[in-house]
């Protein structure tokens, strides 16, 4: 078996025809890092399970899709916009893609601060060109991944928020990623957060998708947090059943900068979030935090990398996974600590339920220490139901289905509680419920 | 109320009741007691319905019908209710959350209206002052961090809160210090009640000066060995167990 997946995506083919209706198609820079990003995907294909990053997450059924491209047209698709009460709040500032597309018609956007820039990423590379340019080039040169060329090459819209110095945007950011294509469509999404110095936002983004639309989406989102600046991210995954969500946040993280992560995965087919923080300046935070729910089929990845380059970073992760059926769960953690790190305080923790027979869960922490004076730990767990606390619970009346339902949401709430009362917490509760409504296998 | 005759049952291929045969009529009070191992908390356990207590013989008829019929919140719903041996801590679930489920998963089966958290308070908070248990004890997670003897009351507490028709109390007594075992036995007495039939298991004769049973058996080797009236306790107190078991091994 070859460490490549060679896919013959229709929409690669049609590169050319493409670009001329890409966001910032005729700025050179940005066609010449497209084409190069291209020539760079074809050059690298897909990365097969060979490949040790991908051993437990298979793409040979992406592969085997003919996506096209979301174009123009496709824009508008009939959403069930119902759905979108569930999410967000009434009061904060809203961008929406539907299909991949920006909906400047179902976004809002209050008045904003002096130095608060929050607008789609077509309309920053006309009026911000210069902010986001070194943003897209420096990520894009970066490395060999096959999914962020791609991404390069095809990038779509996206949001951009350029908080400047000192700023606080008081109103917290939702990007709602809303899609239901009717054919095999790949959308790529490219999203760019700036933090300036002492800075602080709150963002939250939702990937939902309707009934079993077919599509993959590919986003990558890049988060440059300053010195002393604090972003909270928080990212919902509720992709159709039968899509593919292959999602990639880049995090940079300058001295006495934090950034608070938080995922929710439960939707697509098959899912992997990547997030990848570097703690590059003294003092700088990384909370991580998350939830993944599986069941039937599905396969929920979730991918960490947690660089520690300077001294007295603090990174603390917690991921707990609930699944059923014959789903599959992955969780990749790596932690790595360099020789100039000292005192670096790098804790993670991943515990998974597994409801049924077929359930199953790689997990793979990964520590590389190469400092001598730091704190880290790792853990990971995967368990079944106790029998007694069932037993217990259901001999004071609670029926079977009742009772795994409290204890499921008792190993959770840890992790919901680890994010702000409130509206988004509130949120959780109801995707869990939701979820738990649907009905779990009885063995 | 219930008749237990021939019971054999096996517990991870370990036949451990062999035969027992119990009649418990409504309002009575009965007490087991008998050495460590004989099969007190596997008859509680069968009593509750627990997977893995497999009755291999014999029948249990509870109110006229079948009891191995029926699944463990089945009879908890028709008015079984077990105080555990060793209650179970239960992470994550709040002490009241998990009493309001429970409370309200019987009214409904019962036809009644289930409580709102404001009315659940209400019903919980004489009862609870009765057995001394705290608000703080309620709000932390199930058991989680109790002491031996504030478990004890919390089963007690669940107890009254449930208003079982047959309470089976396995070893409530122990770990009890003496003020306790007078709030514990003082709130098994309050739910005495000619409609309501408990079987108390005990290794302590003191805690059948409080609650004073109708009769007591003595239980070896997964049998009922002898059984007599509330003097029996007594007797044994005086003279061990070692009399009847042997009797038993000859
Ligand atoms: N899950 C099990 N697997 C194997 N043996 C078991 C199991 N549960 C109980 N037993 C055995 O069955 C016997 C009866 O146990 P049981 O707990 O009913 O005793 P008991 O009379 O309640 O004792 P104690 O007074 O110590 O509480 C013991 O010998 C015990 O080891
Ligand atoms: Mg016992």
């Amino acid at each position: 078996m070859s460490r490549q997946i060679i896919a013959e995506f229709p929409f690669v083919e049609r590169f050319d025809e493409l670009s001329a209706e890409f966001p910032g198609a005729g700025l050179d820079w940005l066609d010449t890092m497209r084409r190069t990003s291209l020539d760079r995907f074809n050059r690298l294909a897909l990365p097969s399970t060979r490949v040790e990053a991908w051993k437990y997450t298979n793409l040979r059924e992406l592969a085997k899709t003919p996506f096209e491209m979301a174009e123009a047209s496709s824009g508008s698709a009939s959403l069930d916009l119902s759905e979108q009460a569930a999410m967000g709040s009434e009061s904060a500032h809203r961008l929406v893609f539907a299909n991949g597309i920006y909906n400047a018609s179902l976004s809002r956007l209050e008045t904003l601060p002096d130095g608060v820039i929050i607008t789609n990423l077509e309309d920053a590379l006309t009026t911000h060109g210069s902010l986001v340019r070194p943003h897209l080039e420096r990520l894009s040169s970066l490395e060999e991944d096959a999914l962020l060329a791609l991404n390069t090459a095809f990038m779509m819209n996206g949001y951009v928020v350029i908080v400047e110095e000192g700023i606080e945007v008081g109103t917290p950011i939702e990007l709602l990623f809303l899609s239901d294509p009717s054919s095999p469509t790949s959308i790529h999404p490219r999203n760019l957060i700036v933090a300036g110095a002492e800075s602080n936002a709150k963002l939250t983004e939702w990937h939902v998708g309707s009934g079993d639309s077919d599509y993959w989406s590919n986003p990558v989102t890049e988060v440059v947090v300053g010195p002393e600046a604090a972003v909270s991210h928080r990212k919902v995954q509720r992709e159709s059943a039968s899509a593919f969500h292959l999602a990639q946040t880049r995090v940079s993280l300058a001295g006495n900068a934090t950034y608070t992560g938080f995922l929710m995965s439960a939707g697509a087919r098959l899912s992997r979030c990547e997030v990848e923080a570097r703690l590059e300046g003294d003092g700088a935070n990384c909370e991580l935090d998350g939830i993944y729910l599986a069941r039937d089929h599905q396969h929920s990845d979730i991918t960490t990398r947690i660089a520690h380059t300077e001294p007295g970073g603090n990174s603390r992760q917690v991921f707990k996974g609930v699944l059923d059926g014959h789903s599959h769960g992955v969780f990749q953690g790596q932690v790595s600590v360099s020789p100039d790190a000292q005192r670096t305080d790098g804790h993670q923790l991943n515990k998974t339920l597994l409801l049924s027979e077929g359930a199953e869960i790689d997990t793979k922490p990964e520590l590389e220490i190469c400092a001598d004076d730091v704190k880290c730990s790792h853990g990971a767990t995967a368990g079944q139901l106790d029998e007694l606390e069932l037993f217990y619970l259901r001999s004071r009346g609670l029926d079977a289905e009742e009772a795994r339902q409290v204890l499921i949401r008792a190993f959770i709430a840890e992790v919901v509680e680890s994010v702000e009362e409130g509206d988004f917490q509130d949120q959780l509760n109801t995707i869990i419920d939701d979820w738990l409504s649907n009905g779990l296998s009885t063995s | 109320m219930l008749e237990i005759k021939n019971l054999h049952a096996r517990v991870d291929d370990r036949d451990v009741l062999n035969g027992i045969d119990l009649s418990i009529s409504a309002g009575e009070v009965h007490a087991i007691m008998g050495p460590n191992g004989s099969g007190k908390s596997t008859l509680a356990y069968v009593l509750a319905g627990r997977d893995g207590y497999e009755v291999t013989e014999g029948s249990i008829h509870y109110q006229g019908n079948d009891l191995l019929d029926l699944a463990i919140e089945e009879r908890a719903r028709e008015g079984i209710f077990l105080a555990f041996q060793y209650p179970v801590e239960i992470p994550g679930v709040a002490g009241t959350t998990f009493l309001r489920t429970a409370v309200n998963s019987l009214r409904k089966h019962r036809g009644e209206k289930e409580f709102d958290a404001m009315q659940f308070v209400k019903y919980v908070r004489e009862k609870q002052s009765e057995l001394n248990i705290t608000d703080d004890m309620l709000r932390r997670p199930v058991n989680v961090g109790f002491s031996g003897g504030e478990k004890k009351r919390n089963e007690i507490l669940q107890m009254a809160l449930l208003e079982p028709k047959f309470a089976v109390l396995d070893e409530t007594d122990s770990g009890l210090d003496i003020d306790a075992l007078k709030t514990v036995a003082d709130g098994v007495n309050t739910l005495r009640d000619p409609n309501r039939s408990m079987l108390v298991i005990t290794h302590y004769q003191r805690l059948l000066d409080y609650i004073v049973p109708d009769f007591v058996h003595v239980l070896a080797h997964g049998r009922i060995v002898k059984s007599g009236g509330k003097e029996l306790a007594l007797e044994l107190e005086k003279e061990g167990y070692g009399a009847l078991t042997g009797t038993q091994a000859a």
